[in-house]
């Protein structure tokens, strides 16, 4: 199974999307949906609609364009404390390969990056816990599965088997 | 190997795992979101992967965690759904609240400001959360989000560059106040027993409420802001500048009145921050409008930053009156509750308590914690007894005044062949026993009514538990009396024809608690409306046969306690000077001077004894109560001389004195409960009340529910369905007294409750069916007998009555009535205020009130005597209309049936009405008394 998270699966490889799909469960997932907000909580449960289950899930809403207007004039000065930042250059812009459907983060990252080319700001990223959610399929706009960096490098080497067997066996063997 | 800088990457990692998977203590758990800038963690994105792969299965097929279950789903929150997803945003809808915190504000703003947030806060209190209340406050998100940390901090703009304004300054120090009170009321909550979203919401929100920072400094700020606000007078107007610093004076007295319950003075000094605040309440009233309504200042959106999985819901609105009504009840109710600090006994603490939770409304939650904290901190009781003392100063009331068993130097012995080092043990087995189901009257009793009933059906299992275990203890400790030769076998002829029986004090105790609670049950049955019109018949004859096995229990406690007592007094007149040692400590309940009784084992009973069940004890105990110039039996008269029970003799009077009230309220509680039911069963069998059609159970089934809570008792026992129904269709309840007992009756004053059950239960199987005429006769009779009881019961000082003691209670008045509302009524603190005596206003609509009054305005001031008057007056107002409706209506109801009119005819003239159990209370009469409205019409 290729490990290239740009291929799609055909109708006829339902055993492999069922092995993968089943392969991510229990992994923290990343859904961002329609109105900007993004999710992050692990994978519980999938069905055909992708209406995604996820477990001790937290909210976090991208700031808005006035919080980053605030913070390029105040924050200059002092940065922002500790607790969840994001900074222009991590998470959000990672995915360099961000679909085109993602419409409404597009206003957010415009706005980052107006205040990149200012400098680095670190702006607060609003979260919430919010416990179980459900997240109906018609909604979701990107998922991003994390992993942790020595899993990828791990993979990327060559040692792993892929996301299956979880971290683990893939790093320290 | 793992090259160092990825070994550090790892630990990275396992730092950041989110290590609390457990959803359920999210509420109350301070856990940081996960970072989404870790360097050590990546994302991928799968979008299109994960899509296409769910595209592949089939409708209806899901791919899930094994160990997640369906049924958990259910509990999800759906994103994007409006009614469950509170961050979900309508089109256009910005997240921002666009209101400026910083804006200029009038003072008439800010007043109104304030008053929105006080109204608020009483909703809060009324059982809202936070998120509803006070929380959707601009000002007060900005003072709290983020996080203060010291008080300079906290402020609406953090980091100000120009100085605050005035008006804001004063917003912010009455602000500041507002969200400490609220920490503070929140902890006190949250450490006695209450009910999560029944009573209250704890919740907040992960905001924190600045319990970090000083009472004191925040009374500073205030204090300053009020200078600040002096110095605008000229500016801003008279009025308004006092209208403004009666609240910034109220929030300085509430935090005051919550620092002093923390550290706990004495109880005056406790109540004067409340009264302070009572008064300011009614200055804040003298000045109404001047405040200018800033409801932008008020939004649900900030919900939306809350930790909850709430959506926004509407802001609670209560008026300014409606909020002032229950502020000011907070205050007179907390004034009450602290009074509980002055302990005289513990049935009057016991009579405090219940009464003073009876109250409609009942007091809010807060106070009910505050009561619980002031009975229970620490698990002393009051602050200054421990559980032992109050349950030895019961039991020695209710059973065993002046007892070897109770003698504190027992503990002392350390000898392990001695008797009363064998005593000390058991009695302590026994306490650590009992103590539990003891305390938790208190408890039960401090809960919302609903629950008390609820928790008092299953504190009757404890004690019946109690009761058998005490069974086996008191068997145990007779043997160690025996040693110590204080005979007990003699009882034969105190009961007529049972056999001879030891007191068993302990279980006797254990017994007569259980079988008040199961009256208790019954009658918060009437005031909770549990049962339906046409079941009432039945359930007031349970509870009266619930009344009379009491009476019987208590009059067999009496005669072993007038039996001791007799014997303590023939010993100590033989010997004289020795007996009732003046030297006794000064342990208060038992007098360690009792030491060993040098009793000659003959049973004496006074052959005037008035405590032998069939008849005549009631008339002895009007007889002596009503004119105190008479000795009752005790020998004893006069209501000071037992304050404390420091000598034997104070001791047994104190305990027959309780006796006797016992006695006397299980007898009220039986005639007129026997009134009631026999009302109720005229009236159905004229047909004014019919059942509902009720294709879907049988009686007997309806039965079986209603007694559940009693079925787990073994005594005393269920009655049969069939003994049950006879009596609520008036086969046989009359029987004794109506017919041809009636005249002689009469002449006996109050039958005895052995008699008259006795009676029912083989005369009523012979005779069948009384006559309705008959059951009319019965019915008067027993309402008469029940009010004159009420005069006796009137009659009792507040000792008798064990209603001692600061704030209220009353009697051991099974039927404890709620003292006056807070509309009907002002409540005490009034007097504070005003100076005026609460009592004299609301007393009494009905006619007989007069010598009631009088005795209020004898003892005026005396919050659990008063308490306790009103409720009596309560119950009277009940028997009042009973006997009215007895005379008028069900006699001419009667009549007409007697006369062969049919049911409409009837119906035409006479008129019924079964109340609900709130109209009752507002037509002045008892809750636990549902007397119907009957009214003659006359037809034309």
């Amino acid at each position: 199974m290729s490990e290239d998270p740009n291929t799609t699966f055909l109708p006829e490889d339902r055993d492999d999307a069922t092995d993968w799909l089943n392969s991510l469960l229990n992994k923290n997932l990343r859904v961002s949906v329609t109105d900007g907000r993004m999710f992050w909580g692990q994978f519980k449960c999938v069905d055909a609609e992708s209406n995604i289950i996820l477990h001790s899930a937290y909210e976090y809403r991208f700031p808005t364009s006035s919080q980053v207007a605030a913070a390029v004039t105040s924050s200059s000065v002092t940065p922002t404390p500790t607790g969840t930042t994001i900074t222009s250059s991590s998470a959000l812009s990672a995915p360099s390969d961000s679909d085109p459907s993602a419409t409404p983060q597009e206003a957010y990252e415009s706005a980052t990056s107006t205040s990149s080319s200012s400098g680095k700001v670190k702006v607060d990223l609003t979260s919430r816990h919010l416990g179980l959610v459900v997240i109906p399929g018609q909604y979701i706009t990107k998922i991003e599965l994390e992993e942790f960096a020595s899993q990828v490098r791990a993979r990327n080497r060559g040692f792993g088997q892929g996301f299956h067997p979880g971290w683990r066996d893939g790093g320290i063997s | 190997m793992i090259p160092d800088d990825h070994q550090a990457a790892v630990q990275r990692e396992l730092l950041t795992l989110s290590l609390a998977n457990n959803d359920r203590n999210f509420l109350f758990e301070e856990r940081q979101a996960p970072s989404m800038s870790n360097p050590g963690i990546i994302a991928t994105n799968i979008t299109k992967k994960f899509l296409s792969a769910c595209k592949t299965l089939e409708t209806g097929e899901i791919v899930k965690d094994g160990y997640f279950t369906l049924f958990e789903a259910v509990g999800a929150l759906e994103i994007g759904d409006p009614k469950m997803d509170s961050g979900c945003l309508a089109p256009g809808e910005t997240l921002e609240e666009t209101y400026d915190v910083n804006r200029q504000l009038s003072a008439p703003e800010v007043l109104g400001i304030i008053d929105q947030l006080l109204c608020l806060e009483m909703a809060w209190h009324l059982g809202y959360p936070l998120a509803q209340t006070i929380l959707t406050s601009v000002y007060i998100e900005a003072l709290v989000e983020p996080a203060p940390a010291t008080l300079q901090e906290a402020d609406f703009v953090r980091n100000r560059k120009t100085p605050r304004d005035p008006m804001t300054t004063v917003l912010r120090a009455y602000c500041s106040g507002l969200v400490r009170t609220c920490a503070d009321v929140l902890e006190t909550i949250r450490d006695e027993l209450y009910y999560e979203e029944e009573d209250f919401v704890t919740n907040t929100y992960r905001r924190n409420l600045m319990d970090h920072i000083d009472r004191y400094e925040i009374r500073d700020e205030i204090l300053s802001a009020k200078h600040t606000l002096h110095e605008l007078r000229a500016e801003i107007g008279t009025d308004i500048t006092q209208a403004l610093s009666f609240r910034l004076e109220l929030r300085s007295a509430f935090l005051r009145a919550l620092e002093l319950i923390e550290d706990r003075g004495s109880p005056d000094s406790l109540q004067i921050p409340w009264y302070q605040m009572h008064s300011v309440w009614e200055a804040i009233l003298k000045l109404p409008g001047l405040a200018k309504e800033v409801p932008e200042a008020f939004s649900t959106k900030l919900q939306r930053k809350l930790a909850s999985s709430m959506p926004p819901r509407p802001i609670v609105t209560l008026s300014f009156d409606e909020a002032a009504k229950h502020f000011k009840k907070l205050c007179s109710d907390a004034i009450d509750a602290i009074k509980i600090l002055d302990y005289h006994d513990s049935q009057s603490l016991l009579n405090f308590v219940f009464h003073f939770q009876a109250q409609k409304p009942q007091p809010l939650v807060y106070i009910r914690c505050l009561l619980q904290n002031l009975l229970f901190k620490d698990m002393v009781l009051l602050d200054r007894l421990s559980i032992r003392q109050v349950m030895d100063d019961d039991l020695s009331i209710a059973v065993m005044p002046a007892h070897e068993l109770l003698d504190p130097n027992n503990d002392l012995v350390e000898a392990p062949h001695s008797a009363r080092f064998a005593i000390a043990h058991q009695m302590e087995l026994f306490r650590k026993r009992a103590a539990q189901a003891y305390i938790d009257i208190f408890r039960v009793l401090c809960q919302n009514r609903c629950r008390v009933r609820r928790m008092l059906c299953h504190l009757i299992q404890d004690w019946e538990q109690v009761q058998l275990d005490a069974e086996d203890i008191d068997q145990l400790l007779q043997i160690q009396i025996d040693e110590t030769p204080l005979a007990y076998q003699s009882q034969t002829t105190l009961t007529t024809g049972s056999e001879p029986g030891y007191s068993l004090p302990l279980s006797s105790w254990a017994y007569l608690y259980k079988l008040r609670l199961m009256e208790w049950i019954v009658q918060l049955g009437f005031e909770l409306e549990v049962y339906a019109p046409d079941e009432l018949a039945g359930m007031y004859w349970y509870l009266s046969h619930l009344a009379k096995t009491r009476a019987q229990h208590v009059e067999r406690i009496q005669a072993f306690t007038n039996h001791r007592f007799s014997e303590l007094r023939s010993s100590s007149s033989s010997t004289s000077s020795t007996s009732p040692s003046p030297s006794s400590s000064s342990n208060p309940p038992p007098p360690s001077s009792y030491t060993k009784p040098p009793i000659p084992a003959t049973p004496w009973i006074p052959p005037t004894q008035p405590y032998h069940p069939p008849r005549g004890w009631p008339v002895s105990i009007s007889s002596s109560l009503s004119d105190p110039s008479s000795t009752s039996g005790a020998g004893t008269t006069g209501t000071t001389t037992y304050h404390y029970s420091t000598t034997p003799e104070a001791a047994f009077t104190r305990s027959l004195t309780y006796l006797r009230s016992t006695i006397l309220d299980a007898a009220i509680t039986w005639e007129f409960a026997d009134t009631v039911s026999v009302i109720y069963t005229i009236l159905s069998r004229l047909g004014l009340i019919t059942p509902p059609p009720r294709p879907y159970g049988t009686d007997e089934q309806r039965y079986e529910v209603r007694m559940k809570p009693f079925k787990a008792v073994s005594l005393p026992e269920v009655p049969s369905y069939q003994t049950w129904k006879g009596h609520a269709l008036g086969i046989g309840t009359g029987g004794v007294n109506a017919g041809g007992e009636a005249g002689k009756r009469e002449g006996e004053g109050k039958a005895g409750g052995g008699e008259e059950r006795q009676g029912e239960e083989e005369k009523g199987e012979k005779e069948g069916e009384e006559k309705t005429s008959h059951l009319l006769k019965f019915a008067q009779q027993a309402v008469g007998q029940a009010k004159k009881a009420f005069e006796v019961l009137e009659g009792l000082g507040e000792r008798e009555a064990f209603a001692a003691g600061g704030g209220g209670g009353g009697l051991s008045v099974s039927p404890p009535a709620p003292p006056t509302a807070t509309s009907v009524h002002p409540p005490t603190a009034t007097a504070t205020t005003s100076g005026s005596t609460a009592a004299a206003g609301g007393a009494g609509p009905a006619g007989s009130g007069n010598t009631r009054q009088a005795q209020q305005h004898q003892e005026p001031g005396k919050g659990g005597h008063k308490r306790w008057m009103e409720n009596v007056s309560r119950y009277r107002r009940s028997v009042e209309k009973a006997e009215r409706i007895l005379k008028e209506g069900i006699k001419k109801a009667v009549e007409m049936d007697a006369e062969g009119r049919t049911t409409e005819e009837i119906k035409q003239v006479v008129k019924v009405k079964v109340p609900r159990s709130e109209e009752v209370w507002e037509q002045g009469g008892h809750w636990w008394w549902i007397v119907p409205d009957v009214e003659v019409v006359e037809s034309t």
